[in-house]
């Protein structure tokens, strides 16, 4: 009896994220979306978070810079929460860019840091792997300044 | 058919050896402790994380609740404790539970804030099944202390064998169910398996995270991922072709030989797939494990080996 109550709730379970939305995953129950989408082009698009010095440099601003430790997963976790508020919080940018700012301010090895900038860089796979590696094209969301 | 399911329904319930639940306890409990505190550093990071970056899924979804660093820390010990125990099969029927709540409130927590890893899925779905299971009842302090008796109907550790080898198999369903609710048949005719590869590539370059040096060499000759593709929604949606002996060890090599090629070409690891241990429930492992200990033991008994030396007269 007992197996069988364990058996029919972890198959249904586990057989749920079926009905779910596409979009939607979850932990541990999941449709597993990992590939599944419909990736047609070599087009690229990568949401960064750019520290601007004096001179105009921009360079890439590490995951501690948004408050991460510098675990091998945070750049892909910061480079995720990007994609999420520029898909579905534009609103939150501003506040989000002059929280790393604030961030930046208090970490000594962004000091020549003056201006922060949230920006996604569009790039070809192809063209990227056969040595073109600037982006085609960037587009700014945001930009603050560091409050020294 | 009403015959055929009686035959599938007792096949399923069909006693198997006590010990293989215990390896399986062994082998899932203990890579699922050396996962989380082999990366305890990230797990305690989560209470200093930015609390706007907090996205709850599974059981957080429902408790919507932020913790700070103590109550990880003291979730941390209790998972270590409790894994210890669970592991060393000691009172499993109180330590195993409590590990493996302990373990999913600790992965659901790591995973409300990032990428949610598909590698830690199935084992987490696995320990909860071995938990509610009689995994204790063998290869373990509990049954060292009963001596002998028989804890349960021998019933009882066989289904928790065939439900691990079931969920597994759905795992790998479920994933070409999404492709193709996903992408269709264009998931083998078009190139989404090479631009997501060349994407993946790509987008570890440039954030400066390491990346496999094989996935960009192939990209410009693109009937090789359309091979791949093929041949992972085949691996996939076979699954269920691990129930019939015959093709279960094929499967299993094609299935091992996939998560290789993923970590080959994108540098995407699923340890607990690339270790085989999702597939463990398929194959007899007590004999092995028997056997192994076996040899260990004969060797550690045999007499010290010495060189006879022929000078040939």
């Amino acid at each position: 009896m007992r197996g069988a109550l364990v058996t029919v709730a972890v198959v249904c379970s586990v057989s749920w994220p079926l009905a779910w939305p596409l979009d939607r995953d979850s932990f541990p129950l999941s449709n597993y979306p990992m590939f599944a989408w419909p990736r047609l082009t070599t087009a690229c698009t990568i949401a960064q978070a750019y520290g601007v010095d004096a001179a105009g440099r921009r360079t890439r601003l590490p995951p501690s810079a948004a408050g991460r430790s510098p675990a091998v997963t945070a750049a892909l976790d910061v480079n995720r929460q990007l994609e999420l508020l520029l898909l579905g919080e534009p609103a939150a940018i501003q506040p989000y860019c002059r929280k790393i700012a604030g961030y930046v301010a208090e970490d000594p090895a962004l000091r020549q840091v003056r201006q922060v900038e949230i920006a996604r860089d569009e790039y070809d796979s192809l063209a990227f792997h056969a040595g073109a590696k600037d982006p085609s094209r960037t587009v700014t969301f945001a930009t603050c300044e560091v409050p020294r | 058919m009403k015959a055929a399911m009686r035959a599938a329904v007792e096949r399923y319930y069909r006693p198997l050896p006590p010990e293989r639940l215990g390896w399986l306890r062994i082998v899932v409990f203990g890579y699922s402790l050396l996962y989380v505190l082999l990366q305890a550093r990230m797990f305690l990071d989560a209470a200093g994380f930015p609390p706007e970056e907090y996205r709850p899924v599974g059981i957080f979804s429902l408790l919507e609740t932020q913790l700070s660093g103590h109550a990880l820390e003291a979730l941390l010990i209790a998972f270590a404790a409790t894994g210890t125990m669970a592991l060393a099969g000691w009172r499993f029927t109180v330590t195993g539970p409590a590990f493996a709540v302990l373990n999913l409130v600790l992965l659901s927590y790591r995973n409300s804030w990032g990428y949610i890893q598909h590698g830690e899925k199935l084992a987490a779905l696995h320990v909860l099944i071995l938990a509610s299971s009689r995994a204790g009842d063998a290869v373990s302090i509990d049954a060292r202390a009963r001596s002998g008796d028989a804890a349960a109907s021998p019933e009882s550790y066989g289904w928790p064998v065939r439900l691990m080898a079931v969920v597994t198999a759905l795992s790998y369903v479920i994933s070409a169910v999404t492709k193709l609710r996903y992408s269709g048949v264009q998931w083998i005719t078009s190139d989404i398996v090479r631009n997501a590869v060349g994407w993946v590539a790509l987008r570890n370059e440039v954030l400066g995270l390491p990346s496999s040096p094989l996935g960009p060499l192939l990209l410009q000759v693109s009937w090789v991922f359309n091979a791949i593709a093929v041949f992972t929604l085949i691996v996939e949606l076979g699954a269920p072709l691990a129930f019939f002996r015959t093709l279960r060890t094929p499967w299993i090599l094609a299935a091992v030989m996939m998560h290789w090629g993923i970590l080959a070409l994108m540098l995407i690891p699923f340890p607990y797939h690339l270790l085989g241990i999702p597939f463990l429930p398929f194959v007899a492992m007590e004999r092995r494990f028997a056997q192994s200990s076996e040899r260990v033991s004969l060797i550690a008994r045999r007499r010290p080996f010495r060189w006879k030396l022929d000078h040939g007269d």
